[in-house]
């Protein structure tokens, strides 16, 4: 992710959230959190939870997210008013073209200022600094935890494509289609993995199957509100719409081509064979059977590390789901046309 | 419908590989349906696919964590070993890297990459109690790995990314916890002390459950082959064979392996050991001056005096050296400054009896000082740091010193801030801001301590030098390690015809300590595995010289076991392929 989709993803999420920006720039945003962000971003939950229990007025953070450090700080420096002794009131501009001494003195209390601000968090004499500064670039904590977070509020939706008021004569009913949407993570794993996400749908009433059906509806006017005069049919029960897009997954697999997991298996084989040779030798020269036991022991836990790290197997799982009625088909342009 | 319509949800692929789908979210959404409710708003519901596509690993090989780093860029033999161990060594390996060259970076890049793909969530890492804080340090700030230090007992489960000491995790109740949980990596710094099979950590290790594992050791175990087989069956048993195939295809003596090439060979399958002179990694040089100086009449006289009363001490103990060894410290203090050889007197003046006849002399040290006016070194050193003009760090051993330095520093209108073990964490991070921004002058009492980054910073001033190289080191290594983009310069001030001469001489001419490459001395150190420390030794014959000559001859002698040793790791090097440091090729 580049700075600008970083940009761009952090606003969308905060917008999402109902967030308030106040100030909007390439380099950076500044933002009042909405009550749902501040609880999912500020790590506070003993003050909600006292904010719930009393119902006292929450008040929530402002926080500066920072894109592009170097762009920003240059920024801040250019912004920076004229160095001012912090404590007493801002001299008078007579004042202000002293002596040498006298602007000596004042630069080196500005020095002393941003040292406070560093280490303490705030500068005496400077009100519009208070707010938290943050980097969020790709890999930041962060950028990860509004990761988590769309992930945890993103997981089932039930939605219907809206029509254009234009296009829908009155008295007409509008008929749907309806598709089971689900996005799919294949995980790959030996001691090494990989992922693939595959975002299927099949269609509940002809049981056709859409690939990269995410894609094809993103830009879509999707609501959670049912629209007047709705047609819905849906022929197919859901347990019935999962086997087949597990089976849909499962032929998708079977296509692969395996040799990641021949190859796990081979390098298991020769851990395995490796450790046997050694403990082999250890069981055959104990002493006693307590001694032969406790290696015996030893060797089934190592059998167990090896399998358990080497082991190929395929994990599919639902990133998210949901029920999606649409006006027209994914994939086609229709639903564009009909609008226009 | 019932559950029957849905085939089972672990199938077969193949003989060997199983395809295994997670329903979970099959209930839930059927029962929001039921619901009707609640539901997740689109908005996220996009943000939350997005979110996976950025994160989701595309394929088995490249190395992700690169592009989740943004507080520093890894050198390119850090992320080669990384690759390595990930794609060849499966995620199992020694990382024996010679002293500087990035271990704790090597081993915080692998346990990132796993972590971004999702293999590794529950992480143990055990390494000596004076680096915990360190390490927890590093991971968080530099990688933005969570890892805490573990304090209380429920920690162990709690958090997923633990660093503790050796000795606590052994100890129950902790033990049991350790014992109980399956670790998805266990790293270990400072491995080669798990060299003994019979002690009860290299029995704790082994027993720990961990599928990847890492060993961080500078100094691979140096001298017996036996201790090196233990350690590399705590990470591949079997590695080398069973313990009786090893003696027989590799070990001629303990210390002498035969099969070398093939030894080697497979070594290099489990151990990565990155050295200096690979050239991936290019130090700054280091320049040296020594500056001798003449002590003024007066500082002379109570440099003489003071050695007087200390060697009459001596005698009076009949050679009984541990009572006495605090005394030579006077000495050394009387070659930094009167302030601190002051506060010694007036402390020894007063642990001494009333009656003592050592009363009335110790009062006549204390009056040699009063006739002292000024500091021949400090005055140098005031002169040394006009003519360079650029920020320098002087290091003294003592406080006191410290303390005057400032004092003669502010009245001359240099600036300068202080730095010493004693301060708090913010204190000193305070001071360095300080100096990178404002001062020219740190003037230090400690050269440890972790993190302190002081690259910035180019040369340094000796004011007066401690007697154990390793703490020489130290205060070079500071500003004398990777990042450091100039030459580095060093100014060691001596007083001729003290014993500050003789310390400077022993250190510069001799073991050349000055000179050595980063990690160079710790291998030195490491091989000798002397008794007794250098600063010890030197006590012991500067009391027990009856003359200067003999004085020097006694120093010469010291100074040349470690030039003997240097040359032995320089010759074994030379001899074999086998990296320094892994096996002597000589007993």
């Amino acid at each position: 992710m580049n700075t600008d989709q970083i940009r761009d993803y952090v606003s969308r999420y905060l917008e999402a959230t109902g967030s308030q920006v106040l100030e909007h720039h390439p380099a950076y945003i500044t933002v009042k959190l909405s009550p749902e962000a501040d609880k999912a971003l500020m790590n506070r939950p003993y003050y909600w939870s006292f904010v719930e229990r009393t119902g006292a007025e929450p008040e929530t953070m402002s926080i500066t997210f920072v894109f592009d450090q170097e762009q920003f700080e240059r920024l801040q420096e250019q912004r920076k008013p004229p160095a001012r002794s912090p404590g007493r009131p801002s001299p008078s501009p007579g004042h202000a073209s002293g002596g040498n001494s006298a602007a000596d003195a004042i630069g080196q209390q500005a020095g002393q200022t941003s040292i406070l601000a560093r280490y303490f968090g705030f500068s005496p004499g400077a009100g519009h600094n208070r707010v938290r500064q943050e980097p969020v670039t790709f890999g930041s904590g962060r950028l990860n935890q509004i990761f988590s977070s769309a992930k945890l509020k993103g997981k089932y939706v039930h939605l219907y494509e809206q029509p254009d008021n234009q296009s829908v004569l009155p008295g007409q009913s509008l008929r749907y289609l309806s598709y089971l949407n689900v996005n799919y993570k294949i995980e790959y794993t030996c001691d090494v993995k990989r992922d693939e996400l595959h975002s299927l749908a099949i269609c509940l009433s002809t049981g056709e199957i859409v690939n990269g059906f995410h894609e094809a509806v993103k830009h879509r006017p999707l609501s959670p509100k049912l629209p007047a005069h709705t047609h819905i049919s849906e022929m197919i029960s859901l347990q019935r719409a999962v086997a087949e897009l597990e089976q849909y997954v499962e032929r998708y697999v079977r296509s692969q081509e395996h040799s990641w997991a021949r190859q796990a298996e081979e390098r298991m084989a020769d851990e395995l064979h490796r450790i046997e040779h050694y403990y082999q030798e250890m069981i055959q020269n104990s002493k006693d059977d307590q001694e032969k036991s406790t290696i015996e022991q030893e060797y089934r836990a190592r059998q167990e590390e090896i399998a358990w790290q080497y082991k190929p197997r395929i994990i599919v799982s639902a990133t998210g789901c949901g029920v999606f009625h649409l006006l027209s088909p994914p994939g086609t342009r229709r639903n564009l046309a009909n609008r226009m | 419908m019932t559950k029957a319509v849905l085939p089972p949800h672990i199938r077969n692929i193949n003989d060997h590989l199983q395809i295994c789908f997670n329903r979970d979210w099959m209930d839930e959404l059927s029962s929001r349906l039921e619901q009707n409710g609640p539901w997740d708003r689109w908005a996220f519901y996009r943000l939350a696919y997005e979110a996976e596509q950025v994160q989701a690993i595309r394929n088995f090989d490249d190395l992700q964590c690169l592009s989740h780093l943004s507080q520093f860029t890894p050198l390119p033999h850090q992320l080669e070993t990384a690759r390595k161990v990930i794609s060849e060594m499966r995620g199992r390996a020694i990382l024996a890297d010679e002293v500087g060259l990035g271990k704790t970076i090597e081993a915080g890049l692998i346990l990132k990459e796993y972590m971004i793909r999702g293999l590794v969530r529950r992480v143990l890492i055990l390494v000596p109690a004076s680096l915990v804080l360190q390490w927890v340090r590093e991971l968080n700030q530099k990688f933005g790995i969570p890892a805490v230090a573990q304090r209380k007992e429920y920690m162990w489960q709690q958090y997923d990314v633990v660093v503790a000491s050796i000795d606590t995790a052994k100890r129950e109740p902790h033990r049991d916890i350790v014992l109980n949980l399956d670790y998805d990596m266990l790293i270990i710094d400072e491995a080669h002390k798990l060299k003994n099979k019979k002690t009860a950590n290299y029995q704790f290790v082994a027993a720990i459950r961990k599928k990847y594992c890492l060993l961080l050791t500078a100094t691979p175990v140096q001298n017996d082959l036996g201790e090196l087989f233990n350690l590399i069956t705590l990470l591949k048993p079997g590695q080398l064979g069973g313990q009786s195939s090893f003696n027989e295809t590799y070990v001629v003596d303990k210390r002498v392996p035969k099969n070398e090439k093939l030894l080697q060979q497979e070594l290099s399958k489990v151990m990565i050991r990155n050295r200096r002179a690979d050239g991936n990694v290019s130090f700054t040089k280091r320049h040296v001056k020594n500056i001798p100086l003449r002590l003024s009449p007066e500082e002379q006289e109570l440099y003489d005096s003071v050695t007087d009363f200390v060697r009459g001490r001596y005698e009076e103990a009949g050679g009984d050296l541990s009572s006495i060894l605090s005394l030579v410290t006077l000495q050394r203090e009387v070659c930094s400054s009167r302030d601190a050889v002051f506060l010694t007197l007036v402390n020894l003046f007063k642990k001494t009896a009333e009656d003592s006849p050592l009363r009335p002399k110790i009062w006549e040290l204390v009056n040699k000082i009063k006739q002292i006016k000024a500091n021949t070194k400090a005055e140098k050193t005031m002169e040394l740091i006009r003519e360079i003009d650029d920020k320098v760090i002087v290091f003294t051993e003592y406080r006191a010193t410290q303390e005057y330095l400032l004092h003669f520093f502010k009245q001359h209108n240099l600036i300068a801030v202080p730095y010493r073990g004693g301060m708090n964490r913010g204190k000193k991070d305070w001071m360095m801001d300080l100096f990178r921004g404002r001062a020219q002058i740190l003037v230090a009492t400690e050269a440890g301590g972790e993190g302190i980054n002081l690259q910035f910073c180019n040369r340094i001033i000796n004011f007066d030098l401690p007697w154990n190289p390793m703490r020489v080191e130290q205060r070079i290594g500071r500003i004398h390690r990777l990042g450091q983009e100039h030459d580095v310069s060093i100014y060691n001030l001596s007083t001729l015809g003290t014993i500050e001469e003789h310390i400077v001489n022993l250190l510069h001419e001799k073991i050349n300590m000055f000179e050595l490459v980063i990690g160079e001395l710790d291998e030195i150190l490491e091989r000798m595995e002397q008794s007794s420390s250098l600063e010890q030794d030197l006590y012991k014959v500067m009391l027990e010289a009856r003359n200067e000559d003999e004085l020097r001859r006694s120093i010469a002698r010291i100074g040349d076991t470690y030039a003997r040793t240097r040359q032995q790791i320089a010759g074994d090097r030379q001899a074999s392929g086998i990296p320094a440091g892994t096996i002597p090729t000589n007993g």
